[in-house]
């Protein structure tokens, strides 16, 4: 088996395009680095541990320190940070954060990938973050699965306004309900939406399309996860959306002000009685109409 | 959906030829998006730019998603094409690979202006360029 290889990690001290781009030249002209990365105060970047490393390090500093004092290019620096960090691997590390997990008592979110051995009452909800976008394990979301699954009832009507990856629309068909439309303004997510949609073989129940505004017609449940101030200025669409004894779950609120003002607003659209529901700094408000 | 930016990292790397190797690795590793997505997105976008170092911005949410945005290619790799120079000099102060001139400097200018804290003032972004020029052991004509 080969020596495991080992990075050195090259920081240099940046702030601003000048420097940055000063310094990006150094590295990649002068020390010849096929690349760096860099955020608002450092540039990084990576030579492999080996005879040459000392060598390059010296020409690297030497190079800064002609930037510094002579070239005087503003925000630019001389000082170096080394760390040796052993390689991983970095292309599939980011799976171990996508686990099966179960959310409420029935619901499991579950990447493609991974076996999940389910108990009979099970909702499998399978998502492929493959596609970069969410994971539907974000706390707003756990909220609006755990609402929907206290009040999708069988053959239920749902509208999912902001549908994002569309994993509420696809929850709520599995839990029971009849039919889902789902819409959301990004194009991108509609087309992932449609996709997660049609994974879980549930395209037939679920309409999926582009608009900013609550679907017309009007539902047995009404869910939204966006943002409080969009909920807010949604609140009488949202209000003449959701049937007469229904309910409106909404989230992407955080707790304490912000939710109080959220179900005050709904309140104000209509809705009959409004409860709150946190988990951590996020909130979840639920309406009756 | 509420989505908070965690990390905004910007790359710049060989168009068309990312991998999971360093830089991009452990500098988009620790936020735990998926890698090859974003390795398979920017090489698609950059394919047309092979040979050129074409930085990318990847802003990443606090659910692991992120959004990239390609940006003009470095200052560097501008000055070098201009002069035709295969690389910048190994000791930029005291051997130089070429020079610019200031008609050649503006044009370098206007092609990053978008992308450069300039203020919208050419005479600006020229200094940045210039700047640049200096530190790969490019000089600049009067």
């Amino acid at each position: 088996m080969a020596t495991e290889q080992r990075w050195a990690e090259i920081a240099i001290m940046a702030s601003g395009d000048a420097a940055q781009e000063a310094i990006g030249a150094v590295i990649t002209e002068v020390v010849g680095i096929a690349g760096y990365a860099a955020t608002a105060q450092t540039v990084t970047t990576y030579l492999p541990v080996d005879e040459r490393l000392e060598n390059t390090l010296l020409t690297l500093k030497a190079a800064l320190t002609d930037v510094k004092r002579v070239h005087k290019i503003p925000g630019s620096s001389d000082e170096i940070t080394v760390r040796f960090v052993a390689e991983e691997d970095w292309a599939t590390a980011w799976k171990q954060y996508f686990k099966p997990q179960k959310i409420g008592t029935r619901i499991v979110v579950k990447p493609t990938w991974e076996a999940y051995d389910a108990e009979p009452d099970d909702v499998v909800i399978e998502i492929d973050p493959g596609m970069a976008f969410g994971t539907g394990l974000h706390a707003t979301t756990r909220l609006c699965l755990t609402g929907l699954e206290t009040h999708v009832f069988a053959g239920a009507s749902v509208a999912d306004v902001g549908t994002g990856s569309g994993i509420l629309a696809v929850a709520a068909i599995l839990l029971g309900a009849g039919s889902a439309v789902a819409v959301d303004n990004d194009p991108l997510a509609v087309r992932i939406a449609a996709e997660n949609v049609s994974f879980n073989g549930v395209s037939s129940q679920v309409n999926v399309y582009e608009a900013a505004e609550p679907p017309p017609g009007q539902f047995d449940i009404v869910v939204a996860n966006i943002l409080a101030h969009i909920i807010l200025a949604l609140a009488a669409p949202l209000f003449a959306a959701t049937k007469a004894g229904g309910v409106l779950i909404t989230s992407g609120i955080l707790a304490g002000a912000s939710a109080e003002q959220v179900a005050a607003g709904l309140t104000k659209a209509g809705f009959r009685e409004t409860q709150i529901v946190t988990e951590g700094e996020w909130a979840s408000v639920v309406a009756r109409a | 959906m509420a989505k908070k930016v965690v990390g905004i990292v910007k790359l710049a790397i060989n168009a068309g030829k990312a991998t999971p190797a360093p830089p991009i690795g452990p500098a988009l590793g620790g936020y735990g998006i998926n890698m090859m997505e974003f390795i398979k997105g920017y090489n698609a976008k950059t394919a047309d730019m092979i040979g050129s170092i074409v930085p990318v911005v990847v802003t990443i949410y606090d659910d692991r998603s992120f959004v990239f945005i390609t940006k003009t290619p470095p200052a560097s790799d501008l000055i070098k094409k201009k002069l035709g120079l295969a690389s910048g000099s190994g000791k930029p102060n005291t051997q130089k690979v070429g020079a610019l001139t200031q008609q050649q400097l503006r044009e370098i200018a206007e092609q990053k202006m978008p992308d450069l804290n300039a203020g919208g003032s050419i005479e600006a972004a020229m200094s940045i360029i210039a700047g640049t020029a200096r530190s790969m052991g490019v000089t600049i004509k009067d």
